[in-house]
């Protein structure tokens, strides 16, 4: 039986990887590199914004005390 | 690190997952698949170069979604996987940047193929250039499985469609190549 058309792509040899030390190296580069990409992605999108809320609140908060002069206690309601 | 390397690929994947950063059972589970990952991005991208920009990619991928195996496959299926979506990814967008680049009304990006390297390293030209008349799932399809020889069920995990849909796909790419050049499929 004649061989498949397809059967021929088995026949490309496949070259050995590049050498461990190497590959490694380059992929810790790459690694660093995405992860601070990330970190700086959340930072900017999560953090920075948490932070600027946080701070909005409670200088909201002193405004409001000190106009009113009344420091508002938000005790939670016992059953 | 003797003890890392008698651990299953699970076993590994389950530590590598608790590791706050790319430690010993990521190091050891980047070192065990390698040489897998090396052959499925080589056989996809079709060059060294970018096989190992894919390879690179793969276990990045690898190391952000550590900890989102599930265990519903083998833990080599589900790193293929990644491997072969990372590859699709990357072919893609090089079709897209190629097609952008080039003017209306040259030649097609298809036909300059072979050129740029998917045949240059041994595939047969031919082949090369019948295997980009595919889409790039059904081109990664018939390489997975005469190339590399994966079975069905592992191609159906991989690419996430049942077995019987996997074999159907299979077949009409062959049909499809063969009505496209009746001569070389003989």
């Amino acid at each position: 039986m004649a061989p498949d058309f397809l059967d021929h792509l088995a026949d490309v040899d496949v070259p050995p990887p590049p050498p461990p030390a190497e590959f490694e190296r380059q992929l810790h580069e790459r690694m660093n590199r995405d992860l601070a990409i990330v970190q700086l992605v959340e930072l900017v999108t999560v953090v920075l914004p948490a932070a600027v809320f946080e701070f909005a609140r409670a200088l909201a908060g002193l405004v409001r005390f000190s106009l009113s002069g009344k420091y508002e206690m938000h005790e939670k309601k016992r059953l | 690190m003797d003890a890392l390397e008698q651990q299953t690929d699970e076993q590994l994947a389950a530590l590598a997952a608790r590791e706050g950063s790319d430690g010993p059972a990521f190091v050891a589970l980047v070192e065990r698949f390698r040489p897998r990952v090396w052959r499925i991005c080589y056989r996809l991208m079709g060059n060294e170069q970018d096989a190992n920009d894919a390879a690179q990619e793969v276990f990045v991928r690898l190391f952000f979604s550590r900890a989102k195996f599930e265990g519903r496959s083998k833990y080599a299926t589900w790193v293929h996987a990644i491997a072969v979506r990372t590859c699709l990814t990357l072919r893609r967008g090089r079709g897209r940047r190629h097609r952008h680049e080039q003017p209306a009304g040259e030649e097609n990006w298809v036909e300059s193929q072979p050129a740029r390297g998917v045949a240059a390293e041994g595939l047969s030209l031919d082949l090369a250039r019948m295997l980009e008349t595919l889409g790039e799932e059904d081109r990664a399809l018939l390489i997975l499985k005469y190339a590399e020889g994966y079975e069905y069920e592992e191609l159906a995990e991989i690419f996430g469609v049942s077995v019987s849909a996997c074999k159907m796909r299979v077949s009409r790419a062959r049909e499809k190549l063969k009505a496209l050049y009746p001569d070389e499929t003989q």
